[in-house]
């Protein structure tokens, strides 16, 4: 009877190893290192600009995985060669070298990554036909883990994601008579301020568990249709873990516990992910159990009892191939030109160099300021707090705050310090998440503050939205975000771009650019503090206080920026010392 | 799947075997075709399901019983979800907040009747729970965004929202001439809405009673008369300013009916007593009166109303006597003892001090022996800022201004936080030689902070904007005195002094005609 469960399974697969007859030479290893040579440069930035972000900091464990795949592969056959393979590996590697041209020339790791894929199996079927494609398949497919989805949409996945998370979570809280209010990417629970579904709602762990379907896919070697399935499902899988993470953390919170943060918050995070990933291997011997392992019972019901032929693979695999010279040596030439695109993306290295171990970093935090780093009167309104505010990580307000309060009539302002950010922070979207309504996005152009503030130390731009929240009223923000030598940036992308087309078109538009989007730019020195002030008052802004506030705004910037670059100094003399 | 369209290809297409066959035959097979090919089907499905069922590995199921397990507790629950409509769930959250706010549970009750309205039940009574629940947590902004909505400014909503605009408007001091606006316009519209408000009706006929508007105040009073003592008495008050003696009067005695149950009730019950007094005080028994609240006194002798309005009583009774038929020496001295015993009961009373004031600026035996009594009162330590203020004030009226300037400045001493003293002393240094206007706007200035409507201050920086030569400032000040002061020829003065050194000499003219003319009336 054939085994089934998977560590079986994976055992079978290790002990069913051919053994090929015709040994690869040192000159096909030498080529196949040309054409990965081709790809160093960029793939790193690639790969290090990925273990930036935290939700694919996973793949630290790739090469594990990758090996673990790599012992259930048979050993590399020449068996299968033959011209024709060669022929179309050749046009595939001239395929590949010309998107790594492009890469290179346009400074797009993530091109580059899709070549480096891409280039896999092409090598494989110039080693050894179409067989070791076949054969080889669990570990150049286990490659597509790389590939992000492009221009952002990722991201925007993860906030469709959140919000259907957000809503799902509300619906079981009903059920379970728990009592919450429920508003965009937001659960508000009594006594709990704003419980954003970020960072804490697990939400990360979607990228882990479909690279962990995929792995058990490719190890255990399924159809395609099983494994489609069995991706699709853990995302549902991830949208269950995250809503039952809310919904335990919301409970708790009835019941006088607080497991939103801290060692509890964690080891509720640890625990779910744990069971997640048994459900996804559960889930795989479900299919298993649903699924034909083959189309053998349908040939079956077709024609009865008529037997099935012995597959054509292994008559292919049987044929001797004999390859031409001329087709040897074009591969070889091939194999020469990819070291080429390396050099010259060598010489094409952007200023800043993502950071690859930037996880294991302790995180950026602003010395304490102190209340009197402003005035207690500015600009008409009366200083009447100030507070330092910690926060989970990602939290799209920043995972650090220090904020000063101002209040004149029955208008109060927020100005605070929000940190760290990657890069310019956009606080457009932190306040669609909580549930705003947006208008009135504009920028003010270096002009417009230098007009509104005559003789002011700076002018830069400052980046404006009126807010209305129906029940809550109207409110004003401005922001400016600035790196740690003080140089500032205001954001607003829908103004720059507004939908992932043109996001598309835009980065399509910048391709050859010396710097591409997503990239460092010269001269900036990231972590981002972004700057922000919220207005809000009982009754609505009038076009005169909403000026007043821009003066505000911009004063309060000049006092905070020095201070920012003064502090960051010293913190990193500091730190030297 | 191929092999069996090629079978039913060549049953049905092949022309030999269709020639060999009969019409009826044919027209058989083709209406019996479709069941047919369903029977077929059926078959074919039937045999993949058996070949399916045979290939299983029931261990693989074991494996799998967790994921099956999830995925059917998820499919289940999102049945049981999408069958509760979000009618019901706002419902089950109105109940919850009524709940919760019936447990002072503000944060609870706010979120609950959030979740109501934004589940789509947007009724106006889930909106105004949810405005007083922010309230209670001090959410201002969502107060005035749900009452700006229930209660707007320019359209009669929702009674209840008026009603709590007005009384939010009435409630903060000062009640500027634009809240009373205010509360006025948002209570016509709870009356429009609810004819039979009572809460209305008492609010409206009290601004209207507090304004000095008698006869608009007397049909809103009308209507919550019943309600407690102090809204008959209101009501009687305003009968009274517009001619109703008989019922006045009956309506007091009906006051002092309801009251004096009360208090038997209740000997400790303060306000019903104080109403008790005023409705008394009212009927003049005030020698009934002084006995209640001496009684209350007796109950509660920390009660600092009760002494207040014991003062208050004494105060009247004075009055009374002052306008009685008896000889005139003889009642100033019966007023004076009277007017010495409200000033140890409550010697910060304006009115205290205005009828002391009288008694020793006059010379006569009652005049003596007001001063006697309060030199008597700074001798054995009693009342000794007021009976400072009283003697200074006294003395710089009648010219004897270094006297004067020695009692003013012990009474700033032992009362700095006394508006009354602190707006004398300005006014004496201000008008004394050689004058000291910077120290007079300074002790002026802190006076206004506190009480920035009050027109005698006022009037009094007005005068030392003049001595400082700030002629606009000056003006601006006179003016709003002028309003309360009309016939007050210092004021008159000021505004024709100020206006001569700004050129505007008609003006001038005019008022310094009108202080003329005063001075010789």
């Amino acid at each position: 009877m054939q085994c089934h469960s998977p560590e079986k399974q994976f055992m079978s697969v290790l002990q069913t190893k051919p053994s090929s007859e015709i040994r690869l030479s040192a000159y096909h290893w030498v080529g196949a290192g040309l054409v990965v040579a081709g790809f160093l440069p960029l793939m790193y930035w690639h790969v290090a600009g990925l273990l930036e972000r935290p939700h694919y900091q996973f793949l630290f464990l790739f090469p594990i995985a990758v090996g673990l795949l790599y012992s259930t592969l048979p050993e590399i056959s020449t068996q299968g060669r033959s011209n024709t393979a060669i022929v179309m590996a050749a046009c595939l590697g001239a395929a590949v070298l010309a998107g790594l041209g492009f890469a290179t020339w346009a400074w797009s790791p993530w091109v580059a990554a899709v070549c480096f894929v891409i280039s896999l199996p092409t090598v494989l079927l110039y080693l050894g036909g179409w067989p070791l494609v076949r054969d080889w398949y669990p570990l150049w497919g286990f490659f597509l883990i790389l590939i992000p989805l492009p221009f952002g949409l990722d991201e925007d996945l993860i906030v469709r994601l959140r919000s259907v998370t957000c809503r799902a979570t509300s619906v079981v809280l009903d059920q379970v008579g728990v009592v919450h209010g429920s508003f965009a990417n937001v659960i508000e629970l009594p006594g709990k301020p704003l419980f954003v579904a970020d960072a804490c709602s697990g939400i990360h762990s979607l990228y882990v568990l479909l690279a962990i379907a995929l792995f058990a896919s490719l190890c255990f070697r399924r159809t395609i249709a099983h494994s489609l399935l069995l991706i699709l499902s853990t995302v549902g899988f991830v949208l269950v873990e995250n809503i039952a993470r809310i919904a335990s953390v919301a409970i708790a919170w009835r019941y006088g516990h607080d497991w939103s943060e801290g060692t509890s918050h964690t080891v509720l995070g640890a625990t779910l992910f744990c069971i997640s990933v048994l459900i996804v291997l559960s889930m795989d011997q479900f299919l298993l159990f649903l699924l034909p392992t083959s189309v053998d019972w349908i040939r079956k019901a077709l024609s009865g009892s008529r037997e099935l032929g012995v597959g054509k693979s292994a008559q292919r695999r049987s044929a001797v191939s004999s390859v031409s010279g001329g087709l040897e040596i074009l591969g070889a030439t091939m194999a020469v030109l990819f070291p080429i695109a390396g050099v010259v993306q060598f010489s094409k290295l952007p200023d800043r160099a993502p950071n690859a171990l930037a996880v294991f970093e302790k995180s950026f935090e602003l010395p304490r300021l102190r209340a009197d780093v402003l005035p207690a009167a500015l600009g008409g309104y009366t200083q009447t707090d100030f507070e330092t505010i910690q926060r989970v990580s990602e939290d799209p307000f920043g995972k650090s705050s220090q904020r000063w309060t101002f209040t004149k009539d029955n208008i109060t302002v927020y100005l605070s310090l929000d940190y760290p950010y990657e890069g310019p922070k956009d606080l457009c979207e932190c306040y669609e998440l909580v549930g705003w309504s947006l208008s009135g996005q504009r920028v003010y152009t270096q002009t417009e503050i230098a007009a509104l503030q005559p003789g002011s130390s700076s002018s830069e731009p400052v980046a404006s939205v009126n807010l209305h929240r129906e029940l809550y009223g109207d409110a004003q923000i401005y922001f400016s975000s600035c790196d740690l030598d003080g140089n500032i940036t205001s954001l607003i992308k829908s103004l720059v771009t507004p939908d992932s087309e043109k996001r598309i078109a835009n980065r399509v538009g910048q391709l050859g650019a010396e710097e591409g989007p997503g990239n460092a730019s010269p001269g900036r020195n990231p972590p981002y503090v972004n700057i922000h002030l919220l207005a809000s008052s009982v009754d609505s802004l009038s076009e005169q206080e909403r000026t007043e506030l821009l003066k505000f705004f911009v004063d309060a910037r000049n006092s905070l920026i020095p201070v920012i670059a003064s502090r960051n100094q010293t913190a990193a003399g500091a730190a030297n010392e | 799947m191929n092999s069996l369209l090629r079978k039913l290809k060549r049953r049905l297409v092949t022309p030999g075997k269709l020639g060999s066959r009969s019409p009826i035959r044919m027209v058989w097979d083709a209406l019996t075709f479709p069941f047919r090919l369903i029977g077929k089907l059926l078959v074919l499905t039937g045999s993949g399901l058996a070949a399916w069922w045979k290939s299983r590995h029931w261990r693989c199921l074991a494996w799998g019983l967790p994921a099956l397990a999830v995925i059917v507790t998820a499919a289940t629950s999102a049945m049981f979800a999408s069958s509760v409509s979000r009618f019901d769930l706002a419902v089950r959250y109105k109940e919850q907040g009524k709940a919760a706010m019936n447990a002072s549970q503000w944060e609870r009750a706010k979120l609950c009747f959030e979740r109501c309205v934004e589940l789509g039940v947007r009724d106006q009574e889930s909106l105004f729970e949810l405005a007083k629940a922010a309230e209670k947590t001090g959410d201002e902004q969502r107060k005035a965004a749900v009452l700006s909505r229930l209660a707007p400014d320019d359209v009669a909503t929702f009674a209840p929202a008026h009603l709590w605009k007005a009384a939010t408007a009435l409630s903060k001091s000062p009640v500027t001439q634009d809240r009373r606006t205010t509360a006025e316009k948002h209570l016509r519209f709870a009356l429009q809405l609810d004819p039979d408000n009572e809460p209305a009706h008492a609010l409206l006929g009290e601004m209207y009673f507090q304004s000095g508007l008698m006869s608009s105040a007397a049909p809103h009073l009308s209507r919550v008369a019943r309600r407690s003592p102090r809204f008959r008495m209101l009501y009687a008050k305003a009968l009274l300013a517009t001619g109703a003696v008989t019922q006045a009067t009956s309506m007091a005695e009906a006051a002092v009916s309801d009251a004096t149950t009360l208090v038997t009730g209740n000997p400790r019950d303060i306000p019903t007593r104080l109403e008790l007094g005023d409705a008394l005080t009212f009927l003049e028994r005030f020698e009934q009166a002084a006995s209640l609240l001496q009684e209350g006194l007796t109950l509660n002798p920390d009660s600092v109303e009760l002494r207040a309005a014991l003062a208050r009583v004494y105060v009247l009774r004075a009055d009374k006597i002052l306008a009685g038929p008896e000889d005139m020496e003889r009642k100033r001295i019966v007023a004076f003892q009277m007017i010495a015993a409200a000033m140890q009961l409550n010697p910060d009373d304006r009115h205290v001090f205005n009828r002391m004031m009288d008694l020793v600026t006059e010379e006569d035996d009652a005049s003596t022996e007001a001063r006697k009594f309060l030199t008597t009162n700074i001798a054995n330590g009693r009342a000794l800022g007021m009976s400072h203020l009283l003697l200074g004030t006294s003395l710089q009226k009648n010219g004897d201004l270094e006297q004067a300037v020695f009692h003013l400045e012990q009474a700033f001493q032992l009362m700095p936080e006394a508006p009354m003293v602190a707006n004398n002393l300005a006014w004496y240094l201000v008008h004394s030689e050689p004058s000291d206007p910077q120290r007079a706007m300074k002790l002026i200035e802190a006076v206004i902070k506190r009480f920035p409507d009050e027109p005698a201050y006022i009037d009094t920086r007005g005068h030392v904007h003049l001595a400082l030569k700030k002629w606009k400032e000056a003006v601006d000040d006179l003016q709003i005195s002028l309003q309360k002061f009309p016939k007050e020829q210092s004021v008159h003065d000021g505004l024709s002094k100020a206006y001569r050194e700004l050129g505007m000499i008609d003006l001038a003219d005019q008022h310094a005609a009108i202080a003329s003319q005063l001075a010789g009336k």
